[in-house]
């Protein structure tokens, strides 16, 4: 019986569960910005030069594993503040993005934290983190896409 | 469908960036139950991600897999069999649809 539990246990804990963040399109290189910071995980599409390095490390909190306050959304870190941060530095754009959700919650972490704030009568509360870094450019032509 | 580490020098269009974690645990050191391989992942998740968003690729591909060294594994095969070992595989890169001629 014990040796059953433990196998089940393992079975249940061994099907992985998968996350998966979106979020919205970035820029794209042939198309205009509408005076927007072009934000790219790629290069630039026009000659540049480079202003200086962001991270951004957006903090969040969910609660059970449903509601999310803070700044730990993918698009609020990378096209909020990540964009601010590089118009503040006179930036045109921010290029060679690259992006982390640190801890995505998958389907099955979401039942858990639901399951054990209504067993237990308090709500489950999970730190969330979203690292952005790109590198702020000035486009020499001195325009935006 | 075209996924790499690498830009695009072709005419693309963005969808926008996408993110596939997947978190699991290996059994008796060597089992692995959830696919937390990079390969696994791909197939079973980001390629599928990447036809539903109707994207044509995924681009400035970054990835990370929890790897144990064969020693550690075994230990954990016998005889802390009983705790099983945490994994997880990330993928993330930018969905992009190819536009203007090929």
């Amino acid at each position: 019986m014990t040796a059953r539990r433990l196998l089940a246990a393992l079975l249940i804990l061994g099907s992985g569960c998968t996350a998966v963040v979106r979020g919205s399109p970035l820029s794209s290189p042939a198309e205009a910005t509408g005076g927007r910071l072009y934000l790219s995980t790629g290069s630039s599409p026009r000659p540049y030069r480079t202003l200086g390095f962001i991270q951004v490390r957006g903090y969040g909190v969910e609660f059970a594993g449903v509601a999310q306050v803070g700044d730990a959304a993918l698009d609020h870190t990378l096209q909020g503040v990540l964009a601010t941060e590089a118009a503040k530095l006179g930036g045109d754009g921010v290029i060679h993005i690259v992006f982390l959700d640190e801890n995505p919650t998958t389907p099955a972490e979401r039942a858990s934290a639901m399951a054990n704030t209504v067993s237990s009568g308090q709500v489950e509360q999970k730190a969330r983190y979203v690292s952005v870094t790109g590198e702020v450019i000035q486009f020499l032509d001195g325009r935006r896409p | 469908m075209l996924i790499t580490t690498g830009g695009l020098d072709t005419p693309y269009q963005s969808l926008g960036p996408l993110q596939v974690t997947r978190r699991g645990v290996f059994a008796f050191g060597f089992l692995d139950p959830a696919g937390l391989t990079l390969e696994a992942v791909v197939d079973e998740a980001v390629i599928p991600e990447v036809r539903a968003a109707g994207a044509d690729g995924l681009i400035n591909v970054r990835f990370e897999e929890t790897q144990y060294l064969t020693v550690t594994r075994a230990f954990f095969a016998f005889p802390f069999f009983f705790i099983p070992l945490p994994g997880e595989v990330t993928v993330r890169g930018e969905l992009v649809r190819f536009s203007g001629a090929p």
